[in-house]
């Protein structure tokens, strides 16, 4: 029982750990001109083949937020008030379902208008989850959000293993040039030219540490009989997103406070 | 081994709950293996289809006001890059495709004759001759707040890049679009 209680009791220590976290971001997306006030009323949308998204473009939503300024502005306003309202009051569970739900709509303009659909905003998204609820729901929640990461990880692996992805030659370089080579040719003196340029000649090496890569996310399956190797886990993912951003220039950094589901994870079995 | 199974224990702890989070593992494994996303069921896949060696590799600039270049090294904070590159790829995919969004074309192509249900709301789920002719200008307008200055020209050119003999070379660059203020 004194684990589940550790973890309930922990409710708003984490919570202030998690919001504290989304506060960062969202500053950290008005100084990158990322809210949606600063969009300046984007033209093109990407709906791809998510109903979700085409439901929202349907409807007209999406665009009525983007297109009026002032509706973008108190958008955005709203947004960081919901957040900050969460962080003074944990307990109000209301601010944290008004937060979750405006910061699911922000999510889905950012990738609508900008072209491309964002993983990295997955983890802060989930990690809201758990503070809708309370007591007993709130350690089940948190428990599950720890599963979630461990399954995308393990898909993660699933994915690139069914299809040969880790088998096939010249994967692991392919993807580093199609993804650094802009680059290198702009900024030749960049801090890690000459790791890359190692790897471009020598695309085995890459190859390796893209299987490497890979099976470091299959480990995570080890995660879903115990929780004895949760730090190690932590580590590794930690690792892997910095590894995504070395590899691929992939901004993933949201991603990694789904870490803290390792480090706290308290076990609920005791709950009956 | 079942009873110490986190669903087990949220199945005993509330119905409810278990329900919305059985219902959410259903429409994830769903999307996973039809590999279609559907937010919020995530499809998890990343650089996992097999890429073929490229006989180039294409980067874009944008040469703002004839004097300022804007490309992926300029220091610009990762979701600023990001709007600075994704929805000009998208643009770019638009008018390799004749002007048609490819996302339409795709709808096309895997819905055949079930088309034709959504083609009355295809002005509002796909990219219209309006929102595309609106691309550059917003571009301007978005650059105009990144740079801070007033942005009266635009020139989007594409450069082709190649690996050989240890180094990169360009192979050919050439305007995609250009725009002028009114």
């Amino acid at each position: 029982m004194e684990s589940t209680i550790n973890i309930i009791h922990k409710r708003t220590f984490l919570s202030r750990i998690c919001y504290g976290f989304l506060l960062t971001l969202l500053i950290y997306a008005y100084f990158s001109h990322g809210l949606v006030s600063q969009l300046q009323s984007p033209s093109l949308i990407f709906s791809n083949v998510d109903i979700t998204y085409i439901f929202l473009n349907a409807t007209g939503f999406l665009d009525f937020i983007t297109t009026n300024y002032w509706v973008a502005l108190s958008f955005d306003i709203l947004l960081f008030a919901s957040c900050f309202a969460c962080l003074l009051k944990p307990n109000k569970t209301l601010f944290s379902a008004i937060f979750l739900c405006l910061y699911f709509l922000y999510t889905i303009i950012f990738s609508n208008y900008g072209g491309h659909h964002l993983h990295s905003k997955v983890g802060t998204l989930l990690i809201l989850i758990p503070f809708l609820f309370k007591g007993k729901s709130f350690a089940f929640m948190w428990e599950g959000v720890r599963y979630y990461t461990l399954f995308f990880m393990v898909c993660a692996f699933l994915w690139k293993f069914f299809r040969g992805s880790w088998i096939t030659k010249g994967h692991g370089v392919e993807v580093i040039q199609q993804n650094w080579i802009s680059i290198l040719y702009r900024k030749p003196h960049h801090l890690f030219t000459d790791f890359y340029y190692y790897l471009f000649n020598n695309p085995h090496i890459a190859d390796i540490l893209f299987t490497v890569g890979s099976v470091l996310e299959g480990i995570f399956i080890v995660g879903f009989f115990t929780k004895k190797y949760d730090k190690f886990l932590c580590f590794i993912f930690v690792a892997l997103v910095i590894s995504f951003q070395i590899s691929t220039d992939a901004f993933m950094f949201e991603l990694l406070i789904l870490a803290i589901t390792f480090i706290f994870n308290n076990r609920t079995s005791s709950i009956s | 081994m079942l009873k110490r199974s986190y669903l087990y224990r949220l199945f005993k702890h509330n119905k409810i709950l278990f329900f919305v989070v059985l219902l959410f593992c259903i429409g994830t494994a769903f999307t996973n293996l039809r590999g279609n996303e559907i937010t919020p069921f995530f499809v998890w896949g990343m650089y996992s289809k097999p890429v073929k060696p490229q006989p180039f590799y294409t980067a874009h600039r944008i040469i703002v006001n004839n004097n300022i270049e804007v490309n992926n090294i300029n220091g610009f904070m990762p979701p600023t890059l990001f709007y600075l590159n994704a929805p000009l790829k998208y643009y770019i995919s638009i008018l390799n495709n004749h002007n048609i969004d490819p996302i339409q074309t795709l709808f096309k192509k895997k819905l055949g004759t079930i088309y034709e249900k959504i083609a009355p709301h295809e002005n509002l789920i796909f990219n219209t001759q309006e929102r595309i002719d609106g691309f550059l200008p917003w571009f301007a307008r978005y650059i105009s707040t990144v740079l801070k200055v007033r942005v009266h020209h635009l020139q989007i050119i594409e450069d082709r890049l190649s690996y050989k003999n240890s180094s990169i070379h360009m192979d050919s660059s050439y305007t995609i679009a250009t725009w002028n203020q009114q």
